[in-house]
């Protein structure tokens, strides 16, 4: 399974290489990283079908996450992959805005590896 | 004086009864008949040429104000036909028309534009007369609108042109009100000699009207400069004529400046009698008109002045309001002053400060000087100010006094010239020797005579000039202990005072103080007298507001007294003086000399006493009001104070959100990269088991990486809060050296998650752009933090409401760059939101200046930042923009 992580904060490449070592290692999970939603979206584009599932900031400069999130669900190809969204802003109304956006999950910082290990698996 | 108020009251009715009905009539009658021969001449004349629309447009004008229906209808035929005609004058003078009517109803935009339309087609049509009008008319409307450079460039040109043109009428008007702009300004030198050319031009040709006009503005620059009388004089002549003419505006006019100019001179009752009759009268006429403001706010001030401040500020709101909505600016700054008074009076320090700040910011944009910050001083040096104005007017008596007495001593000389003829005369005769002995003794003694009233004459200048010199000195001192003993000193040159003393009424306790008698010279320790002991001179003078005079205490006592009374303090004096101090209607206490000799005062001496007295008064009431006003400031500084804090406290508020987020980020790394750890050491514990050593090394290597980031986040959030408790702490921190660059990175980030927290649908692009050259600068870092995080919110703030009306091509944009300059630093926050209109730049910086809808802004944010920079950091805050394409602030800080 291929997984996008879009967030601002770099150090996050190495928190969820760590997080998810044995996944990793026996070839459970692969992880791409981006920056921006911009980046995401340039990923999404040149690789196509290849992330299934995208985990993503709300807040960071530029195109935020809400933004990306309804270009991702709007526009692009079928079927569209599932988005989980993951923010330091964990209130009712940014929540309602990324589920009418069509987000498959909202979770908030900071983040509960074991929550987001089983949330993952179910998918899988 | 009081049968003349009387008559006044009985006139004011009477007129008021007549004006509204009888003399609205007269005036139509009189129009009437040549208003009707023009409709007739437009009947007969039926060709459809230029002479029809000058017989039109005439008839227009004569009907504006008496038949609006009409008169839109003549000059939209007066347009039509023109245009027909391809007439150019007759389109002009048409439009000039339109453009004065939409000006008597207070639509000052579509005015402005008409005479644009209008002054083209005249000039084309090089009309001179007209333009002449035009120039006149438009001026009157941007005075209005407070552009006085602007207005006096219209008028001058418009007075030139009336000249050109030979048309004395509007070369009356223009004079007049040039004289009127003029005073307006403060300039009143330069406005006499237009009123007087005004007048004078006036009279000449028996032109009523004219006169009327320049009376009524000699009657405000005597207003203006405090002459009181003078102005009153002026007006009521005003009066007279508007009287004559049966003209019922003008007559609601003169009333209004009459009950004005009482209302100065502290008379309320007459103040009350002129202008209710006026604001009533101009209530009834129809549409907007701008005497109702100005009436209610004349009103407000002498309800105010007489007591009545709660009622005082309602009119002044009232007529603030009104004014605000017939973009009627002239008077702004006056109505604003009274609400700002009146509340003062009531104690409502906030929106006393609040109209105190718009007063001076009308001021400011009246003399284009920025000076908001000195509003204080400013208060101060107007009440002075009016002190001043009473002392140059006593001045200004004595001079004339001079004169007078000047003219006398000529009229004797002429005398004696005359004297001499005659006796020469008598010689010739050689007749009636015994005439001319008698005749020559008559001149001898007139002679004599006439030197010793030249003696006394020039003893009454010098003792004038000194007068002058004590009132200047005594005025001038700000304390009551000063005024006093400044007081003692002058009375001491001028005759025997002994004994000497200044008595102050005490209100609270209904006595008069002696805060220090003088003595042969030593200083008496402090008395009082009660106002109601009525065996004391003190008491007497003060009730009773008489003067006191005796030369010989011991029989003339009994008249005042029922027995003598044993001094306080000290001896008994033979000869003494008492005079009341006040000033207008208010006592304020006594003044008194005494003497051990007999008959030790002359009327001179009475008569410079009084003088004195009436400097002191004045002294007094300065010493009083500077005390006052002191109060007054000092509690409007706490005021301020209370308000910069709570602007703080707001900004705080919004920290607190982006904080409360920004942290979470850290916390993230800091619980995740520790739960990390723990399962990594339990990993490395089983290879060790294991044996596999390679694994343990690189294991051990990623929880050293780990704890090394756990305690980087751990030092971000560290800072993060440390941020903010620098943010809240109210005194202003110690200058350091600090690194530009990252503290505008890190309010740069505070700013857009505090917006973020306010707003969840708030999203812009921001991008930094920082000079890597820029060495650490020394300055307050929470301070220029609060500028940059305001500077950014504000930015923040334009470009999310231009999104809102903007659709999906606008991409909100903040960016914000440093740079290197030679001996500066330069910060520069860019958007690309709609600018700062013109007409506001100017006022951006001042305090309590918000376009924010109420309740979201303070207003103190830019001025606070331009006081940190200016102020705190010896740098400048400047702005660059473009209306509707975005604006930059710029702030310079020296290295």
């Amino acid at each position: 399974m291929k997984i996008l992580v879009v967030d601002d904060e770099k150090d996050v490449q190495v928190l969820f290489e760590q997080r998810f070592r044995k996944e990793i290692k026996n070839g459970e999970m692969e992880f791409a990283f981006a920056y921006s939603g911009e980046e995401a979206l340039d990923y999404l584009t040149k690789h196509l079908h290849e992330a299934v599932l995208i985990l993503s900031d709300i807040n960071m400069p530029g195109m935020t996450g809400l933004e990306l999130l309804k270009q991702i669900k709007q526009k692009h190809h079928e079927p569209p992959p599932v988005v989980m969204m993951i923010t330091a802003y964990g209130d009712a109304e940014n929540y309602n805005m990324a589920m009418r956006l069509g987000a498959d999950d909202f979770l908030t910082k900071p983040l509960e590896f074991a929550v987001l290990k089983e949330k993952l698996k179910a998918i899988h | 004086m009081i049968v003349h108020h009387q008559l006044c009251r009985k006139m004011v009715k009477k007129l008021l009864l007549l004006s509204i009905t009888v003399i609205c009539y007269n005036v139509l009658f009189s129009q009437q008949k040549t208003v009707d021969s023009l409709k007739t001449l437009l009947q007969s004349h039926t060709t459809a040429d230029t002479e029809q629309v000058n017989i039109i447009n005439s008839l227009a004008k004569l009907v504006r104000r008496s038949n609006p229906g009409l008169f839109d209808s003549l000059v939209t035929s007066a347009v039509s036909l023109s245009d027909q005609l391809n007439y150019k004058k007759g389109k002009g003078t048409a439009l000039t028309l339109k453009a004065v009517r939409y000006y008597d109803i207070s639509n000052f935009p579509a005015a402005t534009q008409t005479y644009e339309q209008a002054k083209l087609l005249l000039e084309s049509a090089n009309d001179i007369r007209g333009l002449s009008y035009l120039l006149r008319m438009r001026a009157n409307l941007v005075m209005d609108e407070g552009d006085y450079a602007k207005s006096l460039d219209d008028f001058l040109q418009g007075l030139k042109l009336a000249e050109q043109a030979g048309d004395i009428k509007q070369a009356i008007e223009i004079n007049r009100t040039v004289g009127y702009l003029y005073d307006i300004i403060g300039d009143y030198e330069k406005a006499v000699p237009y009123q007087n050319a005004a007048l004078r031009q006036a009279e000449s040709i028996g032109y009523k009207q004219g006169m009327s006009g320049a009376y009524n503005a000699i009657g405000k620059t005597y207003k203006t400069r405090g002459m009181y009388p003078a102005s009153l004089e002026a007006y009521m002549k005003n009066l007279r004529i508007d009287e004559e003419m049966k003209d019922s505006s003008n007559i609601a006019v003169s009333y209004s400046n009459i009950g004005d100019v009482y209302e100065r001179m502290g008379k309320y009752k007459e103040a009350f009698d002129y202008l209710r009759p006026a604001l009533a009268y101009n209530l009834k006429r129809a549409g907007k008109n701008t005497m109702i403001p100005w009436d209610e706010w004349a009103i407000g001030k002498a309800l105010t002045h007489s007591g009545n401040p709660d009622s005082g500020l309602y009119y002044a709101k009232h007529a603030y309001q009104l004014s605000q909505q017939m973009g009627w600016k002239l008077y702004l700054r006056e109505i604003t002053y009274l609400i700002a008074e009146s509340a003062a009076k009531l104690k409502q320090w906030d929106t006393a400060y609040k109209y105190q700040v718009l007063t001076s910011a009308y001021k400011d944009s009246l003399t284009g000087i920025e000076t908001t910050r000195k509003t204080v001083m400013l208060q101060a040096t107007f009440d002075l100010d009016k002190k001043q104005n009473v002392i140059d007017l006593q001045n200004a008596e004595h001079r004339r006094d001079r004169a007078f007495l000047i003219m006398v001593l000529g009229g004797l000389v002429t005398a004696v010239v005359l004297g001499i003829i005659l006796l020469r005369n008598n010689r010739q005769k050689q007749k009636a020797n015994a005439l001319l002995q008698r005749q020559k003794k008559e001149i001898d003694d007139k002679a004599s005579e006439l030197s010793l009233q030249k003696d006394e004459l020039q003893q009454s200048y010098s003792n004038i000039e000194l007068l002058g010199e004590i009132g200047r000195k005594i005025t001038s001192s700000l304390s009551i202990e000063t005024v006093i003993s400044t007081v003692y000193d002058n009375v001491n040159t001028l005759m025997d005072a002994s004994i000497f003393g200044i008595g102050i009424y005490n209100e609270e306790l209904k006595k008069i103080d002696f805060p220090a008698t003088y003595e042969n010279g030593t200083a008496l320790p402090f008395y009082s007298n009660s106002i109601y002991d009525q065996n004391r001179f003190a008491a007497l003078c003060f009730i009773s507001g008489k003067e006191i005079v005796m030369g010989e205490l011991e029989t003339e006592y009994q008249n005042y007294l029922q027995q003598v009374p044993a001094p306080k303090q000290g001896d008994q004096p033979v000869s003494l003086i008492y005079l009341p101090l006040k000033i207008k209607d208010r006592m304020l206490g006594v003044i008194t000399v005494q003497s051990f000799q007999r008959k030790a005062y002359s009327d001179h001496h009475l008569f410079m006493l009084r003088n004195i007295a009436v400097y002191t008064a004045i002294g007094l009431e300065n010493a009083e009001s500077f005390k006052k006003l002191n109060e007054t400031v000092d509690s409007l500084k706490k005021t301020q104070k209370q308000l910069i804090q709570s602007e703080k406290m707001a900004s705080l508020g919004e920290l607190i959100a982006g904080i409360a987020h920004e942290i979470q980020n850290p916390l993230n790394f800091v619980n995740n990269f520790s739960e990390v750890n723990k399962e990594l050491l339990d990993e490395m514990n089983e290879k060790v088991a294991e044996g596999n050593y390679e694994e343990v090394k690189a294991i051990a290597k990623d929880v050293a990486d780990n704890q090394e980031k756990i305690n980087f986040h751990g030092k971000r959030a560290d800072a993060i809060v440390k941020g903010m408790l620098q943010h809240s702490r109210t005194s202003s921190g110690q200058k350091e050296p600090t690194d530009i660059n990252a503290l505008v990175d890190e309010y740069l980030r505070l700013a857009y998650h505090g917006l973020r927290a306010k707003d969840k649908s708030f999203h812009a692009r921001f991008e930094t752009d920082f000079d890597n050259t820029i060495n650490n600068v020394t300055v307050v870092p929470q301070e220029i933090g609060r500028v940059i995080l305001n500077l950014l919110n504000n930015a923040f703030y334009a470009v999310t409401e231009k999104k809102k009306l903007a659709g999906d091509t606008y991409t909100p944009t903040v960016n914000i760059t440093t740079r290197k300059k030679t001996d500066r630093v330069e910060i520069k926050v860019n958007d690309n939101g709609n600018g700062v209109p013109q007409k506001i730049l100017d006022k951006i910086f001042q305090p309590f200046f918000t376009t924010k809808p109420a309740g979201q802004g303070t207003g103190l944010g830019l001025s606070l930042s331009y006081d940190i920079i200016t102020k705190g950091h010896g740098g400048e805050l400047k702005i660059e923009t473009r209306e509707g394409e975005g604006s930059s602030f710029i702030i310079l800080l020296p290295i």
